[in-house]
């Protein structure tokens, strides 16, 4: 197993934000982590890339715990921009480059030259669009285990939505997973291996992709729409 | 990883340290031009003079400030601001976060104090030769007699001001860069450990920091008050040698005490604190 959660839970201030998930991610799985507002989806992804601890329970990335052993073997992509204004996108390579045993540099620059980014510039002088792309460059410019991908394409254009999941797609190792969080199904719905709906800190289904639209005769997007339509959110 | 986030620490620090530093030798370079002119020899300009004293010492003490404050907004931006979920997601060590920044950190507040330090003694050192030229050497004489050294007849300045201090002039240039040097190590833990501390506030995390700061700073300077005033007790009941002398002398050895200790708790409180979960 890539990533394995047992019994995991995290409240914030006392209202709950994950309620006992039990989860297993396999090596060489799309996995699309879907829900409505609040339902947890960053909060576990936070968990599991260590930048939250969880209340109780356990959470395994290829067997480690969570700490540097797991963190060398997870590629995270916050929802937000993150990196320092002032540096520029070459050094922001050249610092991955550093910590990341797995991180391609030449492959980090054909993508940046693809998307005719500069990589002299400064992040702080990018738009916001064009930061996100950077961001995704970097994290699908390594050869990791386990990628966490918090709304990797919630900010940028309809067209470069398209090449961005062909990075995805192209990018990561047939024995690593992918675990993306996003509102945005419609538009990675064809990605996906599995799905996990979360629900209130719960986890309220975790299936094939194939099998759900074979049972529900729907796309992920319409049934996504139903689940949740239904149970008011 | 550690010589990596120390490589980049240092990266990421060195132009805004650099500046202050430069400002400081700028600052310096200045002082002594300003005291080669004759602003300090006459009485019409002596309220230009006290400005421009006054303008030295703020200047001095900005630079200080703004080097304290800009290691420690590093230190909160990179590690609890957005760039911490780079730096936490990174597969090293909590505890090799804080060394490295407190290394980097230390190594610039070390170098600005000790410029500091060189500053002060290098612009007295020129105003009492400008002084002795203007004067004669002879004119010292009065002048260290007025600051109560008797033995300032001999012109022996040494011996005047171990007479008077407790030590000589270059041995308490020493001591106090030796205690400029542990105050420098307490005073950015203070930084780093409010910080830590106001992370464990629920809202409010950078007023509450700031909250911690003052309580930290005010109860280390309360202990270091308190341990310099302890030999005093033990100067008054000494017969025969100067209180001033017999105090000076063992009060720098209480202070620089104070401050190892102040800086060993410090870090030891930085470090449990960032062996604490996690929560970004």
């Amino acid at each position: 197993m890539i990533l394995e959660c047992k019994s995991l839970a995290k409240a914030y201030s006392g209202s709950p934000a994950l309620l006992g998930i039990d989860l297993q991610i396999g090596s060489g799985h799309i996995v699309g982590l879907l829900g409505p507002n609040g339902s947890g989806k960053t909060t576990l992804i936070k968990l599991a890339a260590g930048l939250l601890s969880p209340d109780s329970g356990t959470i395994l990335v290829q067997g480690n715990p969570v700490g540097p052993a797991s963190k060398s073997l997870v590629s995270y992509l916050p929802d937000h921009a993150y990196l320092d204004g002032h540096r520029k996108v070459r050094e922001a390579i050249g610092f991955f480059h550093d910590f990341y045993t797995d991180f391609e540099p030449d492959r980090a620059y054909g993508m940046l030259e693809k998307l005719s980014i500069d990589p002299n510039q400064k992040l702080k002088a990018l738009s916001k669009g064009t930061k996100e792309k950077v961001q995704l460059i970097l994290a699908m410019s390594r050869r990791a285990k386990l990628y966490l991908l918090d709304e990797p394409i919630a900010g940028v254009d309809p067209a470069a939505r398209d090449y961005i999941l062909q990075t995805i797609l192209s990018n990561y190792d047939e024995s690593a997973s992918i675990l993306i969080s996003t509102h945005l199904i419609s538009d990675i719905e064809n990605i996906l291996d599995e799905v996990v709906f979360l629900q209130n800190g719960k986890i309220h289904t975790h299936a094939s992709v194939d099998l759900l639209r074979q049972e529900s005769h729907k796309s992920i997007d319409a049934l996504f729409r139903e689940v949740f339509q239904c149970s008011g959110n | 990883m550690f010589r990596k986030l120390m490589k980049h620490e240092w990266h990421d620090t060195y132009k805004a340290m650099l500046t202050v530093n430069l400002a400081l030798i700028l600052l310096t370079l200045i002082g002594c031009c300003i005291l080669n002119t004759s602003v300090f020899e006459h009485r019409e300009t002596s309220p230009v003079a006290v400005l421009i004293v006054f303008f030295y010492i703020m200047s001095l003490a900005t630079c200080g400030i703004v080097a304290t404050c800009y290691l420690c907004i590093r230190f909160y931006r990179n590690l609890f601001g957005k760039e911490g979920y780079l730096m936490h997601a990174l597969p090293v060590k909590p505890a090799q976060l804080l060394h490295s920044k407190l290394i980097v950190g230390y190594a610039w507040s070390m170098l600005n104090s000790l410029l500091c330090i060189a500053s002060v003694a290098l612009l007295a050192f020129l105003a009492l030769f400008q002084y002795a030229k203007a004067n004669g050497v002879d004119g010292i004489s009065p002048l260290l007699q007025w600051g109560g050294m008797d033995n300032a007849r001999t012109i022996d300045l040494e011996s005047a001001f171990e007479d008077i201090f407790g030590y000589k002039p270059i041995g308490f240039l020493l001591q106090f860069c030796i205690l400029q040097v542990f105050s420098d190590l307490a005073s950015l833990l203070t930084g780093y450990v409010s910080i830590l501390l106001g992370q464990l506030v629920e809202k409010y995390k950078v007023m509450s920091a700031i909250g911690f700061y003052i309580a930290l700073y005010l109860a280390n300077q309360t202990i270091c008050s308190i341990m310099i005033t302890l030999p005093s007790l033990t100067a008054l009941s000494k017969e025969g040698e100067s209180f001033l002398k017999f105090y000076c002398k063992t009060m720098m050895h209480y202070a620089i005490v104070s401050q190892v200790l102040a800086g060993a708790a410090l870090y030891l409180a930085a470090l449990l604190l960032m062996r604490r979960k996690q929560n970004l």
